[in-house]
């Protein structure tokens, strides 16, 4: 089992997609919280064996972890209390912001005031943007588990070809247990995203492709794409296609920016293993 | 002799002859190269080393003390392979740019008639220090004859397992056990 277990396959993809949809099916009959409550368990139980269970020293990659785990509980203490729509994008923005910098602090400290400005900018907005943005489509639950399809495939992707598998698999197990949630939320009427989904997840995926670009080799120009798949996951589709064939043409959309972004890694780093 | 002079000489007399006779070294970065061994899938070894090591050694061979502090720059590994090298610098594996330093502080030297036999000591990687005895394999010191510098220098060897600094990644395609060699020349301080 273990033996299994150590397959990069099994560990992020498959694992990942059977927690998240096991655990999705049966939180589901108790309302909000469960599709986003799947997915982060999805994602935990093929990241903690990745780190080792371990916390100590807390690397930047454990405290995505952390953050993943308070962000989570985050979500279900303020999804009750129905705030509005451009006080949850702030809210969510400022926290998005500050768990970047409190992740590359220690890294970006070191350098040049220029360098380190610009390291810290770019994370605070990447990360705030990613953090805020899939609470524009909280009404569409199935805009929501695309875009974190998309974007969790393509944040794991780029992040691999960027020289750090480890993030990478953290990235693509969420794209797999973000895919779960998906296909359960095409089966089901509910249709109206919690907030671990939105915020929770949307929140990792942001700290993971800004961790592989300032702690491996992810390039900066990829983040751009990247940064768009939320976006692009609110263009207009037909009404009237059925609910599987809106989840696989929104899913596609949302893929492209995320594509461009793994192409453009592809193309700038040489692939020669 | 008044009484400032005769304190100054007991003063004087009570610092241990082993200090006084302690040489010190720092270490010649052009001749000191940490290597490691890392098995690879069970097919083969992989060999790798740091290009930029520095650190100081202290000596005294008559008292048989002696300490020895090394610390390596981890996004100098090289494994003759640019894109490994990429990875091992990757948060996979050293995350160079959280960690950018490996060191090693000796706690305790042993020494086998006058030459250093083994090294205990604290290895710091990933942030994690554990204890650590490194095994002097050979060991000389005398002049260089090419600069005339009085030179001591030795190899020495230790094994540990990269899960106990938390460098979980590919275990166990990528093996655990990894052998720790370093070649030390170290330059006598003027």
């Amino acid at each position: 089992m273990n033996n299994l277990l150590s397959y990069p396959e099994v560990q992020s993809v498959l694992l990942p997609f059977v927690v998240s949809l096991t655990s999705g099916l049966i939180l589901k009959r108790w309302g909000w919280c469960w599709a986003g409550i799947g997915v982060l368990l999805g994602y935990l139980v093929a990241t903690l064996p990745l780190n080792g269970f371990q916390f100590v020293p807390l690397t930047g990659t454990r405290k995505v972890i952390v953050l993943a785990l308070a962000a989570g509980i985050f979500g279900l203490v303020i999804d009750p209390l129905q705030l509005k729509t451009r006080l949850r994008f702030t809210m969510f923005f400022a926290i998005g912001a500050l768990a970047i910098a409190w992740i590359i602090w220690p890294v970006v400290s070191r350098k040049e005031t220029l360098e380190m400005s610009a390291l810290l900018a770019g994370g605070l907005v990447y990360c705030g943007w990613l953090a805020a943005s899939l609470e524009l489509l909280r009404q569409d639950s199935l805009r929501v588990a695309s875009a974190t399809v998309a974007l969790g495939a393509g944040t794991g992707l780029a992040a691999t070809l960027g020289a750090t598998a480890l993030l990478g698999q953290m990235g693509i197990s969420v794209a797999a247990a973000s895919g779960a949630c998906l296909i359960i939320v095409v089966f089901s009427a509910r249709n109206t995203a919690d907030t671990v989904l939105t915020f929770a997840v949307g929140l990792v995926l942001g700290l993971l492709g800004y961790v592989a670009f300032v702690f491996a080799r992810l390039p900066w120009f990829a983040l751009l794409p990247l940064a768009l798949v939320p976006v692009v996951a609110r263009l207009p589709l037909p009404q009237r296609l059925p609910r599987i064939l809106q989840a696989v043409a929104t899913t596609a959309v949302a893929s492209l920016p995320a594509i461009v972004a793994v192409l453009s890694v592809y193309f700038s780093t040489e692939q020669s293993y | 002799m008044d009484m400032k002079k005769a304190v100054l000489a007991f003063a004087m007399s009570m610092i241990p002859v082993s200090a006084v006779l302690a040489e010190s070294y720092t270490l010649d970065p052009r001749h000191t190269f940490p290597r490691l061994a890392i098995d690879h899938m069970g097919f083969s070894t992989v060999y790798g080393h740091f290009n930029n090591t520095s650190g100081k050694l202290e000596m005294d061979r008559a008292a048989q003390t002696g300490s020895v502090e090394v610390t390596i720059d981890a996004s100098s590994i090289d494994t003759a392979y640019d894109k490994r090298d990429e990875h091992l610098r990757s948060p996979d594996f050293l995350n160079v740019a959280e960690y950018p330093e490996i060191t090693f502080k000796s706690t305790g030297v042993t020494y086998n008639s006058d030459v250093l036999s083994s090294v205990d000591g604290e290895i710091t990687i990933l942030g994690v220090t554990k204890p650590i005895t490194l095994t002097v394999d050979r060991m000389k010191c005398g002049a260089n004859p090419l600069d005339k510098k009085d030179t001591c220098g030795f190899d020495a060897s230790a094994t540990l397992k990269r899960s106990d600094f938390g460098m979980n990644y590919g275990i166990p395609g990528v093996g655990d056990e990894m052998k720790l060699m370093i070649g030390v020349e170290a330059i006598k301080d003027e």
